[in-house]
């Protein structure tokens, strides 16, 4: 694991003990919820890591069969994010008209999905409705992304509802 | 998660001659596929991954055109294309706006169930991604 998602306070990959018995955030998610809905992406055919973080890459929780992976996953998020939200910038500069740059011009990292592929495998980071969180996805291989994709997309509502009621724990399978 | 695979299956098993049934997505990935790489009859087997990715990519590709022009000289949209040949063929169909539906068939399958069966498919895979 290394810099970039901040796995302080919601459980570093590398904990790999479930969160249960940390102070409880005034509006903590049931972890059982969490581990519930980041089961049933992991259930996913090819999906390998499954991890919710903020936009900022903060570490939310993160789950998976294998923690060597995980930890190579979350250490690059904060990196992937930052790279999405600059080229976001520079699209929405670039698409704006002349003039028109701020309020109407699409805000400032306002990706909706990056697609990062590696020699491992693809990592999905998709944006969840109200951009404040990012679902991350490790999949085998790039013939998942196809299934991967339209798996998340109908379950975006889903997740951001999860997502956005304050998460904790680090949730390693 | 909806599982694509048991349409899939059904759709394969019921057209005789069926090499592989599929569901592509309109941004040219395709989703899932039926049997998978390797499986199925030796007489009628399933093409490769990367074939089939190419596959998914190039119906993309025809099902994108075919929406405009065309399409719109009809005045509805194309929702089906079919490619024939001397030893089979494909025929693609629209679930929805993003996905489709696509079998490869050998030269023995008939294409009014293949029509048919995709199209019952189509109408199963819209029940189930909604």
């Amino acid at each position: 694991m290394s810099g970039g998602a901040n796995p302080n306070g919601a459980g570093a990959a590398g904990g790999g003990q479930p969160h249960g018995s940390a102070p409880a955030a005034p509006s903590a998610v049931n972890p059982a919820e969490l581990q519930s809905v980041l089961s049933e992406v992991l259930s996913l055919r090819g999906a390998t890591a499954a991890a919710f973080v903020t936009v900022d890459g903060e570490l939310l929780a993160s789950r998976s069969h294998d923690r060597a992976l995980l930890e190579q996953t979350v250490s690059m998020i904060t990196s992937a994010l930052a790279a999405g939200t600059a080229l976001g910038e520079l699209f929405g500069a670039a698409a704006a008209p002349e003039g028109e740059l701020g309020e109407a011009a699409t805000p400032a990292g306002s990706f909706m999905q990056i697609t990062l592929v590696f020699g491992d495998g693809p990592v999905l980071l998709t944006l969840l409705p109200g951009g404040a969180h990012v679902m991350v996805l490790a999949l085998d291989s790039e013939g998942d992304l196809g299934r991967a994709r339209l798996a998340l997309k109908g379950r975006l509502g889903a997740l951001a509802g999860v997502a956005s009621r304050r998460e904790t724990g680090n949730l390693m399978g | 998660m909806v599982n694509l695979e048991d349409i899939l299956a059904r759709l394969s098993r019921s057209l005789v001659g069926c090499r592989v049934a599929a569901v592509g997505s309109m941004d040219g990935l395709l989703v899932e596929r039926h049997p998978a790489v390797g499986e199925g009859p030796a007489a009628q087997q399933a093409p490769g991954a990367a074939e089939l990715d190419h596959v998914a990519a190039d119906i993309t590709s025809g099902l994108s055109l075919l929406a405009g022009e065309v399409s719109a000289q009809l005045g509805s949209r194309i929702d089906e294309l079919i490619a024939l040949g001397e030893n089979g063929g494909y025929l693609a169909r629209r679930v929805d706006d993003d996905l489709f539906c696509f079998v490869m068939v050998n030269a023995t399958a008939d294409l009014g169930s293949v029509r048919r069966e995709v199209e019952a498919a189509c109408r199963a895979l819209r029940g189930a991604l909604a």
